[in-house]
Formats: C-alpha cells, sequence, structure tokens
C-alpha cells in the first residue's frame, strides 16, 4: 500500500513536467494578441460610455484614436516567430529529476516504516495504560497508609513508574520521600535529579545541582551524576570542561558499558560546536568481547543446528580466553549466562565458581556479589 | 504511513518547484514552446500535492495520530472535532504548510485559468511563483517539519487550551494568509513584467483579478480578526495597533494603493513603475508580516538571538526576495515609463493623491511597528509604540484621503474641471455641513476632531451616493436597465467607497464617545452609563460541561423602563487551570453595552467584584463597513470584463470584438 501511494505520487509529478509532450493542442497566445484584445475590450467601453452619455462625442473620438494608436503599436511588436518546440531530452531528463530528487530529500527528512497509529487503534495500550494509573495510585496510598512510612522498594518502584509514564510532578513527590531516608543511595539522588531536570525541560536547577552533589559524594563512579554534572557545566557556559569531564569518565573504565553511547553522543555534540572532529570508544583491549557485528550476521543465516555450534565455538573460545585471564569478572558472568542458556548447568556453576572467587573481595553490598552467589544458589543448589 | 506519503508528497512538491523555476522562464528566453508550458502542469502537480500533505496532516489531527509530534504538541484527544480540525493551522508548522498550500493553490490557479495570458509571460510569472515557493517549502522541511514524527507514540497530546478554542480564530489565520500570499501572485505578475521588460494596460488587466481577490480576502481577514478580539477577548477594543494587527494592516493599506494604481495603468497606460513597485512593495509588506509574527521576533527579540534558526532563515528569504526584486525594478523600471500625460486636475491625479497619502500611512504603520523592534535590539530597552503615536501620525493623513476620495469618482480622465464638479456638488456640501453642525449641537463633549471626521465620512458617503445617483440618472425612466448595463465594477467601487465612509463612523463613535464605569459591586449595586440604568442583581454559581462558571444577573433599564437582563461570566476550567472572561453584550445599530465581571484583585474586597461597563457608540457600524468592502470587492471582481479579453488563437488580430 505504502509503496502504492509513492509511485501515484511520484508519478503525478514526473508526468506533470512531460505533460507538454503528451499534449500539443493547448492553445498558444503571444503577447501581442493579448493585448490586442484588451483594446479591443477597451473601444467597446468607450462605445458604451459615449452611448450612456457619460462622456461627450469629441471625447470618445479622442479617446477611441488614442487606443488605435496603441494597438497598432502593440501590433507592429507583434513577433512572427510562435516559439519553437524542441528541447525533449531535457524535459525528459528534468521528468526523472523530480522523484530522485525527492527520494533525497525524503531520505534525508522522513522515517520510513515508522506507523501511524489512530487514537481509536490504540484502546489495549489505553486500557493498560489507565490500569497502570490505577496500580500506581493505589500503591501510593498504601505506602501513605503504612505507618512506618512505606518500603524504599515500594517507594522507588512508585518513583520510576511515574517516570515512565511521564508523570514527572508525582515522580517527584515520590523522590522527595526518598531522598530524605537514611538508605538513600547515589543513585537516588541521581534519578531525583534527573526527574527535577526533566521537570524544567532539560535546565539543571540548583536544586537538581545539589541532588547530583550528594550523588556523586556518595559515589563518585556514578555515570548518572557525571552526565548530568557536565550537563550543568555546559549551561553554566563550560562546555569545553564538560565534555573533557565526560571523556575522562569514560577512560576510567576497563570495559565498555552500556551508558557510553549517551556519553559519547554528548561529547560529539558537544565536539561539533568547536568544529572538533567525533570520537570513538576506546578499543579496551582487556575488556571481554561480544560477538562481532560479522559474527551475528553470519550466525542469522545459519540452520538451528548450525548456529548451535557456532554458539558453542564462540562459548568455547571465550571459555579459552578466561583460562588464560582467570581475574576478569565481567567475562565469568557472561560465560556463566551463556552456559545457563545452553543448558550446561554443570559448566554454568564452574564459571560462576569462578567468578565468585574474586566477587569474594568485593564489599557486601555490591550487586554482583549478590547475584554469583543467588547463582550458584539456583543451579548448583 | 498516511504521515510519511504526506512527507513524501512536499519532498516532491520541493523538487518539482525547483524544476519551475528554471524551466518555462529558461524557455520564455529561448522561446522554446515545450519548456514554457511545462510550468502549466507543474503547478497543478504541486498543488495536488501541497493538497495531499495538507489532507495528510489533517488526518493525523483528526483521528488523534499522536506518532505525528505535531499532532501531540497541539492536540488532545478529548479536543471538540472542529478544534481538531482547526489545530491543523493553528500551530507555526501547520500554518506554513497551509501558507504553501494556498501558494500552490493561487499558482495553479494562474496556469488553469490564465489561458489568455501570453505564453512568455505566463512562463516567467509561473516560475517566479516557483521561487517563492521554493523559498518557502524549503523552509518548512527543512526547519518546521510538519511530518516530525515520534515512536512509541505518547498516551496522549499537550494540548487542551480553552482560551484558543474559539471558532474565529480557527477561520481567521485561512482568510489572513489567501490574502498575504494572494499578493505573491502579483509580485510574480510584476517581476515577470520587469524581466520581459514591458507592461502595457494589457498586463494590468491580468494583474486586477488577483489583486482584487488578494485584497479581499485580506479586508475579511483583518475585519475577522478585529471582531474576534471584540467579541472573545473581553476587553471591549476591536483594534490595537498590536504588531500583529499592524503587519496585516500594511499590505492592506498599500494592497488598496495597488488596486487603484493598476486601474491607471490599465486604462490610461501611465503609473507603470509606480504600479510594479506597490506589487513588490506590498508582497513585500506580507513577508515581512509573515517574518515578524513567525520568527518569534514579537515574543521577545532575546528568545529569536536564542534560537535562531528559523528567524534567519526567513529574514534571509525576505532579503532575497525583496532584494533582488528591487534591485531589478532599479534596473529596468526607468526604461519602462511613458504613456498617457494627465493634467494636475484629473482622475489620474486624484488617484495619485490616493495612492500618495496611503503610501505614507503604510510609512508611518511600518515605522511604528518596526522601531521598537530596534530599539529592542540594540539597546536591549524594551518600549512600546501604543495608539497615542499611531492616533496622532495615521489620522491626519486618512482624514485628507477620505476627502480626496468623495471627489475622485467625480474627476475625469486626463483633464477636469474641479470647478465645475465643485459647482456640481454644492448642495451636498451645504448638506454634509448642516448635518455636522447638527451632529455638534447634540454631541458638544468629545473632541472637536470627532465632529470633523464624522462629517468627513457623512460627505464620502454622501457623494458616493450621489455619484452613482447622477450616473445611473436614478430620477429618469428606464435606471433598472441602466443599473444592470453599469459594469459590475463601478457599483463595486461605490459599494466599497461607501463602506469606507461606515467603517469610518464605526471607528469615530465607539473610539470618540465610548464610556466606561468600572466599579466595586455586590448585590443591589446601581451603575449609571450612557442613559442606561443598571443593576447588578445576584451572582450564582453554575456548572458547564467543562468549567465551573459564575455568572451576574444585571438588569438594564433607561427611563424607568426595563430594556434587558445581561448575564456576563467568569468561567474556570480546573482542567487546564485558567479562567476566562465571557461579556455580555447588548447589540444594537445605534451602539453596544458591553458587561463584563471579574473578581477584585485586592484581599479586603473580599465578595465584592470587578464590574465594569462599556458603551461603544456605532461600533456595530465597523463590520457593516467591512461587509459591504468586502461585498464590493467581490462586485467588482464579478465583473465579467475581467475574463473576456483574449480572442480565439485564429481571429484575424484586429477584428472589432462585438460589444459585451
Amino acid at each position: 500500500m505504502f509503496w502504492v501511494g509513492i509511485v501515484i505520487l511520484a508519478a503525478i509529478g514526473a508526468v506533470s513536467v512531460v505533460w507538454p509532450l503528451l499534449r500539443k493542442d493547448a492553445t498558444t497566445l503571444d503577447r501581442a494578441e493579448g493585448a490586442l484584445a484588451i483594446f479591443n475590450d477597451q473601444l467597446a467601453e468607450v462605445d458604451r460610455d459615449a452611448a450612456r452619455g457619460l462622456i461627450s462625442e469629441a471625447e470618445a473620438a479622442a479617446a477611441k484614436i488614442e487606443i488605435k494608436r496603441r494597438m497598432l503599436a502593440a501590433d507592429k511588436d507583434r513577433q512572427s516567430a510562435k516559439g519553437k518546440g524542441g528541447g525533449f531530452l531535457v524535459t525528459l531528463l528534468m521528468a526523472a529529476v523530480v522523484p530522485l530528487g525527492a527520494a533525497g530529500v525524503y531520505y534525508v527528512t522522513g522515517s520510513p516504516g515508522t506507523p501511524s497509529i489512530p487514537f481509536a487503534e490504540r484502546q489495549d495500550e489505553m486500557q493498560a495504560a489507565s490500569e497502570l494509573a490505577v496500580l500506581a495510585e493505589r500503591l501510593e496510598n498504601r505506602l501513605l497508609a503504612d505507618p512506618s512510612g512505606g518500603e524504599t522498594r515500594g517507594w522507588t518502584l512508585l518513583a520510576t513508574t511515574y517516570m515512565n509514564m511521564g508523570r514527572v510532578e508525582d515522580s517527584l513527590r515520590a523522590w522527595e520521600v526518598l531522598i530524605s531516608r537514611e538508605d538513600a543511595t547515589s543513585a537516588t539522588f541521581s534519578q531525583y535529579a534527573e526527574a527535577l531536570i526533566t521537570a524544567e525541560s532539560g535546565v539543571v536547577t540548583p536544586k537538581a545541582r545539589e541532588a547530583l552533589a550528594r550523588s556523586a559524594e556518595l559515589d563518585p563512579e556514578n555515570p548518572a551524576a557525571t552526565f548530568y554534572l557536565a550537563l550543568a557545566m555546559e549551561q553554566d557556559g563550560e562546555t569545553p570542561g564538560a565534555r573533557r569531564m565526560l571523556i575522562e569518565r569514560i577512560a576510567q573504565e576497563t570495559a565498555p558499558q552500556e551508558w557510553m553511547d549517551i556519553f559519547l553522543r554528548e561529547i560529539n555534540r558537544m565536539g561539533e560546536e568547536f568544529g572538533l572532529d567525533p570520537i570513538e570508544l576506546p578499543e579496551f583491549p582487556d575488556a571481554p568481547r561480544g560477538p562481532s557485528q560479522e559474527d551475528v550476521e553470519a550466525a542469522a543465516e545459519l540452520s538451528p543446528e548450525e548456529r548451535m555450534e557456532f554458539i558453542r565455538s564462540m562459548v568455547s573460545g571465550l571459555a579459552e580466553r578466561l583460562r588464560e585471564q582467570p581475574d576478569d569478572l565481567e567475562g565469568w558472568l557472561q560465560l556463566a549466562r551463556a552456559y545457563a542458556v545452553l543448558g550446561e548447568t554443570e559448566n554454568a556453576v564452574e564459571a560462576l565458581t569462578s567468578a565468585k572467587v574474586l566477587t569474594d573481595a568485593l564489599p557486601e553490598d555490591d550487586p554482583r556479589r549478590q547475584m554469583v552467589e543467588e547463582g550458584i544458589a539456583e543451579l548448583g543448589g | 504511513m498516511i504521515p510519511e506519503l504526506g512527507q513524501f508528497a512536499i519532498a516532491l512538491a520541493l523538487i518539482s518547484a525547483l524544476v519551475q523555476s528554471v524551466l518555462p522562464i529558461l524557455g520564455a528566453s529561448r522561446s522554446n514552446l515545450v519548456w514554457m508550458r511545462t510550468g502549466t502542469a507543474t503547478s497543478v502537480a504541486q498543488a495536488i500535492l501541497v493538497g495531499f500533505a495538507f489532507w495528510a496532516l489533517m488526518r493525523s489531527y483528526i483521528v488523534s495520530d499522536f506518532t505525528v509530534l505535531n499532532v501531540v504538541q497541539n492536540s488532545h484527544s478529548l479536543k471538540p472535532m472542529i478544534y481538531k480540525i482547526a489545530g491543523t493551522w493553528g500551530n507555526h508548522e501547520g500554518s506554513l504548510l497551509l501558507w504553501v498550500l494556498i501558494l500552490a493553490l493561487f499558482g495553479a490557479g494562474v496556469a488553469l485559468f490564465g489561458g489568455n495570458i501570453p505564453n512568455g509571460l505566463k512562463a516567467r510569472t509561473l516560475s517566479v511563483q516557483a521561487w517563492i515557493s521554493v523559498g518557502f517549502l524549503s523552509f518548512m522541511i527543512f526547519t518546521s517539519n510538519p511530518f516530525e514524527r515520534v515512536f512509541p507514540p505518547p498516551v496522549d497530546g499537550q494540548d487542551l487550551n480553552p482560551l484558543l478554542q474559539d471558532i474565529g480564530l480557527a477561520l481567521h489565520p485561512p482568510l489572513l494568509y489567501v490574502g498575504y500570499v494572494g499578493f505573491s501572485i502579483v509580485f510574480s505578475f510584476a517581476v515577470a513584467a520587469l524581466i520581459e521588460g514591458r507592461v502595457d494596460p494589457a498586463w494590468a488587466r491580468w494583474v486586477r483579478p488577483w489583486t482584487l481577490a488578494a485584497w479581499v480576502s485580506l479586508t475579511g481577514g483583518i475585519a475577522l480578526g478585529s471582531w474576534w478580539a471584540y467579541y472573545e477577548l473581553g476587553w471591549g477594543g476591536w483594534w490595537f495597533w498590536d504588531p500583529v494587527e499592524n503587519v496585516s494592516f500594511m499590505p492592506w493599506l498599500l494592497g488598496t494603493a495597488l488596486l487603484h494604481s493598476a486601474i491607471v495603468t490599465e486604462k490610461r497606460d501611465t503609473f507603470k513603475s509606480w504600479t510594479i513597485l506597490l506589487a513588490i512593495l506590498t508582497f513585500s509588506l506580507s513577508l515581512l508580516g509573515t517574518f515578524i509574527v513567525r520568527s518569534g521576533l514579537l515574543t521577545s527579540v532575546h528568545a529569536f538571538a536564542v534560537d535562531p534558526e528559523r528567524g534567519l532563515y526567513i529574514l534571509g528569504l525576505l532579503a532575497v526576495s525583496i532584494g533582488g526584486s528591487l534591485t531589478l525594478f532599479a534596473a529596468r523600471a526607468p526604461a519602462m515609463e511613458g504613456g498617457g500625460l494627465f493634467a494636475p486636475i484629473s482622475r489620474e491625479a486624484g488617484l495619485l493623491i490616493n495612492n500618495l497619502l496611503l503610501a505614507t500611512a503604510t510609512a508611518t504603520v511600518l515605522f511604528g511597528t518596526l522601531y521598537p523592534l530596534f530599539l529592542e535590539a540594540v539597546t536591549g530597552e524594551k518600549i512600546s509604540v501604543g495608539p497615542p503615536f499611531f492616533n496622532a501620525s495615521f489620522i491626519p493623513i486618512m482624514l485628507p484621503l477620505i476627502l480626496v476620495m468623495g471627489l475622485g469618482p467625480f474627476l475625469s480622465w486626463k483633464r477636469a474641471d474641479l470647478s465645475g464638479v465643485l459647482m456640481r456638488l454644492k448642495f451636498l456640501i451645504a448638506l454634509t455641513v448642516i448635518a455636522t453642525l447638527v451632529l455638534w449641537y447634540f454631541v458638544t463633549e468629545g473632541p472637536v476632531l470627532a465632529v470633523i471626521s464624522m462629517g468627513i465620512a457623512f460627505w464620502l458617503i454622501g457623494a458616493s451616493l450621489f455619484e452613482w445617483f447622477r450616473r445611473l440618472k436614478i430620477l429618469k425612466p428606464g435606471v433598472w436597465g441602466r443599473i444592470r448595463r453599469q459594469p459590475r465594477a463601478s457599483h463595486g467601487m461605490t459599494l466599497a467607497h461607501i463602506g469606507v465612509g461606515v467603517v469610518m463612523m464605526g471607528v469615530i463613535g465607539s473610539s470618540a464617545w465610548k464610556e466606561e464605569v468600572v466599579s466595586f459591586a455586590t448585590p443591589g449595586t446601581e451603575v449609571q452609563i450612557a442613559g442606561f440604568d443598571l443593576t447588578f442583581e445576584k451572582l450564582e454559581n453554575l456548572r458547564g460541561p467543562n468549567y465551573l462558571a459564575q455568572v451576574a444577573t444585571i438588569k438594564v433599564e433607561r427611563d424607568g423602563e426595563f430594556v434587558t437582563t445581561l448575564y456576563p461570566e467568569r468561567r474556570t476550567y480546573p482542567v487546564a487551570r485558567s479562567t476566562t472572561t465571557e461579556s455580555a453584550i447588548r447589540q444594537t445599530l445605534a451602539g453596544d453595552l458591553y458587561l463584563s465581571i471579574s473578581e477584585p484583585a485586592a484581599e479586603n474586597a473580599a465578595g465584592q467584584w470587578v464590574f465594569r461597563a462599556l458603551y461603544e457608540p456605532l461600533v456595530n457600524f465597523l463590520w457593516i463597513g467591512s461587509v459591504l468592502l468586502v461585498l464590493g470587492g467581490m462586485l467588482s471582481l464579478s465583473d465579467r470584463r475581467l475574463r473576456i479579453g483574449a480572442p480565439r488563437k485564429s481571429r484575424a488580430p484586429v477584428a472589432a470584438t462585438p460589444a459585451e
């Protein structure tokens, strides 16, 4: 359907250019003919005025002489050539240019494939949204009614849910409860700051800065705090400093992280202002490597058995590398996940055990430590 | 899918306009018929393509397709259907699409109905029109894309503002745009004539209907905007000399001048370069208006400086089109003059005075509109040039214009006998003076200038009617035949001139003799205004569909006799967190009694209401006069002499056209 529409529209654009070649019978008019017609009209008008007695006979005669003089002048201008034909090739070329050029413009501005969804067809979504809203409000009421002030986990869920629903004001209310608590973490403060910034359409207010400062104090490595502090710095007009801050934060890491893409986009956006070339993520030679783009593409073309075989070879490659670099925690976790997916529970537990050696050195509340312990309990237990 | 097709359609329209901006004009200079004729079909194609895109956007509004960003920002699923539709052009991107659509429709109009326009002129005109299209289409596509998408769509739209949900506001912009954009065709004709290097009476005749059509819509658009301000804003004013109003008024003033000078060019083969210049300037002022309104310059010069992309683009367009056309004018115009001579006292001279005064008036308004913007840009100081400036500078220019306007139609072409005309008018002059004195006797308070201006308005209406009676020999038998035989354009002139007089009476009455009483009121309060006794009887709380209202009941009496009961209200919309004032108006031909209530600002005056009563004499004459102006224009437009004028191709050149 979409293509039919595109073709019809493109045809309208292209055919209109070659229209004169398709239809040659249109009447044409040169300048003098048109002018003479108007003069004839004026002569008739003078006659009418004279007949009505608006102007005297003498006046009418004078006016007619003047008009006739102009008619003679116009007639002299008449060009003998009524225009040539030809130029077909250029016309055809232009007819081709119209759809091609439009395709180029559309390539830049359009978003092909984005479906159009009338409001009436979104009943399910509306239903889900309104149910979610009811649930969220019920949760809030329960938390408010709780004499102990409500669980932190409950409030966090409420705050993030409101945030996802776009109800920033409501979300802020929940965050404000959370930040006043003893157990508020760096993440609590940075998410609160994020809500504040969203509420002010992207402006980092003094209140948001305070929250970010607190967040960075609790965990200097929290990337969200760094990100928004850099944004604040940029809004103070210190774009180079902000950009440097983001780059330095990436440099602290030894392995690629999910948040780096957003950092990179900001770094390059800021750099563009000063005409700096876009930078790319560092290589991270020590980091465990996932399958490359080519590998994934290769995998897509395989049969199910072949794909299984392919995954196994990738996994054994990773296991091989980890034997040489056993202190790579992320690598062990990845390996354990891969084994779990393949159904090789024993190997998964083995990988997790190797990871546990490393996580035992981590502080008590590190999520990775918990993850490894839970994993072993689940698979091996 | 459909929004993407719309996006593709405007991309096609842009490239098609690019081709049209080159091929036909090149064909005209090389006398290549095929190339020249491509302009006709491509103009029509653009109208179809942009029309399709406009439909696509409107459909997105109607079905509330929130995958289109423009719909998200300017609509809401709960809006009444009519405001969803009006929302299509109620925002920056959508209104640009409407602009471009009207531009394309006018282009197609010339292409389809311009069968009697010579090939060369038509090809060049369509190319120039395509230049403007390219400018605006590219502006829209690259800086203000109406088909920007969001996926996944947000839950609902963001706009539910009750103040903007008004039928007047929905109709006003399209009319105004037809006026603005209509002058683009005249501009294209003018530039094409300059490129061709010749302007003859035939040219003026081809231009006249387009000028008239644009002028009629612009008149209607301005009047409708003024009417909306008067009835809906609730301030009791109908014209504020606000920049947004001024930028629509300036093209109107110059367009009026253009209309008249085109007549001289057509009938007397003179005023050529002046007509061309007016055509260029009128459209330039339309562009300037678009720039001032669309760039955000008005809200604040600083807001403009922060996000200058859009403003700079239009400024560039403005510089290229105005600068380019004026340069072309400077190069070509000197070779263009000549034609009929005329005496200092003649209809030509009268129209020349009309043109000069209208141009001066336009310059005054332009100065008053732009000066504060320049001042703010240069010094940062924010001033506003208000009604006192415009009243002091604009009125003294308009009064002599109206005087000459009454006289003009009596003057004959080439040379006229002023003393003879005045002799014929001596009874009318005496009548005007007597009427003015009678008025002065009754209305002793108020400025003397108002009484004199009223006299001038009497004069204009009287002279226009007298001229019409005389022309038709109204008292002699066979008058109906004579009325029918008269060209409709001349009836149109009489009607429009009377319209101006009527509008003037409305302006004077409602500004010079306006009465206003503002008081704190509680139930039982009595107020006197303009011979009316008003009693504030009670205040009730009512519930509307989506608002809460406080309705006052006010009894109106005159000389102890009951006249009517009025119910001004104040509405609160809880969802949108806004309040509106709904005034109550008693409308009569003599004047409007206009009542409104609002909560007092002071804390200690709780329970008391600010009760505002206004009496605006003759204010309805404004709307009646505007209707007469529009009708006059349309009558003139319907004159059949505008449509004939081209012979069949095969006919001998000087064969006499049969009398009409």
